[in-house]
């Protein structure tokens, strides 16, 4: 072999391990535990297009309870803890509530990941470390997740080397576009109680809209052809808003998910307008009509994608 | 407070009362909408090159360079440690095998409620905790309508 050719060999093989290099996979699974483990509060910026919103937001790792301000505009908050997800909306006294199905799958901590299945990403994405900068007085390494294909997005995640901690995110289109950001602008660890945690509104009298979410199979729907790499992993049935029982079906290839929600037009027949609407973001939602449903398909995936999964969609007569 | 900003945009606050009303703003999201539709008219009017007609925030444009020039390290404070990051306005990317072009209708009412039921089965919030939650709450009257 001629030198130039094991010198192209070898940069080809450095290539390769640089795709799926171990230092890469162990800083994603340091990220992942940092989230789990740390008690943090901080500020942080929201940015699309030429949007921008910010919000402060606080977990209490003793409790796995996390809470959610946005400090621009209307006030709006979010509780998570381990099984409820809940949105205050004191403007319009509405309470909405969202039971996680963490355990919709026996013996899958849904959605999840788990640390052995972040090596699985890189059956759609090229993990490879990045630069280091300083992001919010943190010293930070970057990990970015390319994807292989065009369906869907990459994303450049900022971790604070010491603690792990995921100090800001960077959503990329496929030509390498940002499309959407998160930034801590000030963030501190420790020193959380269980009060900084608590909802600000009490509530009382306020509407509830209970989601109602639980497992259900939904006869005679789903995909004529499924987008390369994304696979069904939840099927249920809820309400959305104070609608009638809507079928939701949510389709990931390990890192993006994709939502299908199936609702019934009745008899009044409004009938649902087919299209795109303007992207959120990195979330698009498209919408048409099947066999005299609404089918609205919801993720964090290019227009191109989601409307694929969108056009897919069928009932076939079980 | 229509009144101030269009007296702040002349430059004729000192800078503590300027300094006031611009903090004001950071609350008040109508105020803020006035300062973007006067900007806006004046940008229009600047690009048209309506001289006879400008209104009377653009009278004076040496004080009008202050007041922006206040407005514009507020705006800088905000952003600052991040700025390079900006991302570009979201153009559709072009993906292989697309479908066809799609037609485009409004956000529905219920985007936040698909948001909302969505969010909690992406696993990228193994990595990003609640903050993608934000978008379930995001303000969308302006793409609604509502």
């Amino acid at each position: 072999m001629s030198p130039w050719r094991c010198a192209a060999v070898l940069l080809l093989l450095a290539g390769t391990a640089q795709a799926q290099s171990p230092e890469s996979l162990a800083l994603l699974r340091k990220m992942q535990a940092a989230t789990q483990k740390l008690s943090y509060t901080g500020t942080f910026v929201y940015q699309h297009g030429n949007r921008s919103e910010t919000s402060r937001i606080t977990r209490y790792a003793g409790g796995d309870v996390e809470r959610l301000e946005v400090l621009d505009g209307v006030p709006r908050e979010l509780i998570r803890t381990r099984d409820t997800v809940r949105c205050y909306l004191p403007d319009s006294r509405v309470l909405k509530v969202e039971r996680r199905l963490e355990h919709a799958q026996p013996g899958r901590n849904f959605p999840a990941l788990l640390p052995e299945q972040i090596g699985a990403l890189s059956r759609h994405y090229d993990i490879a470390l990045g630069e280091t900068r300083r992001i919010g007085g943190f010293e930070c390494q970057s990990v970015s997740l390319t994807p292989k294909d065009n369906l869907r997005y990459g994303y450049r995640l900022y971790a604070d080397t010491r603690s792990g901690m995921l100090v800001g995110a960077v959503t990329v289109d496929p030509a390498g576009r940002p499309v959407e950001q998160f930034m801590f602008t000030q963030l501190s660890f420790g020193k959380v109680t269980p009060e900084m945690v608590k909802p600000r509104h009490a509530a009382a009298a306020w509407r509830i809209e209970d989601a109602q979410a639980a497992p259900a199979r939904l006869p005679g729907w789903g995909l004529s052809a499924e987008l390369p790499g994304f696979q069904k992993v939840v099927e249920l049935k809820r309400r959305i808003g104070e609608s009638k029982p809507v079928g939701q079906m949510v389709y990931s290839d390990g890192l993006a998910a994709v939502s299908v929600f199936i609702e019934p037009l009745g008899e009044r027949r409004e009938s649902a307008r087919t299209g795109l609407a303007p992207a959120m973001g990195a979330i698009h939602i498209y919408t048409r009509e099947v066999a005299n449903h609404k089918v609205t398909v919801v993720g964090e995936a290019p227009a191109a994608s989601v409307q694929r999964i969108a056009d897919a969609v069928e009932y076939r007569q079980p | 407070m229509k009144e101030r900003i269009s007296a702040l945009m002349d430059g004729e606050l000192d800078e503590r009362a300027a300094e006031e009303i611009l903090s004001q703003l950071g609350a008040d999201p109508a105020g803020r909408e006035t300062w973007r539709t006067y900007h806006l008219i004046g940008d229009a009017i600047r690009a048209r090159g309506m001289n006879a007609s400008r209104p009377r925030f653009l009278a004076k444009p040496a004080r009008q360079r202050v007041a922006l020039a206040l407005a514009a390290s507020l705006a800088a404070v905000a952003l600052v440690g991040w700025l390079a990051f900006a991302p570009q306005p979201e153009a559709p990317s072009p993906v292989a095998q697309a479908p066809k072009a799609p037609a485009l209708v409004p956000l529905p009412v219920e985007a936040n409620d698909y948001l909302l039921a969505h969010q909690g089965f992406s696993p990228r919030a193994s990595f990003l905790g609640m903050a993608p939650y934000v978008r379930t709450v995001a303000d969308h009257r302006e793409e609604t309508g509502k």
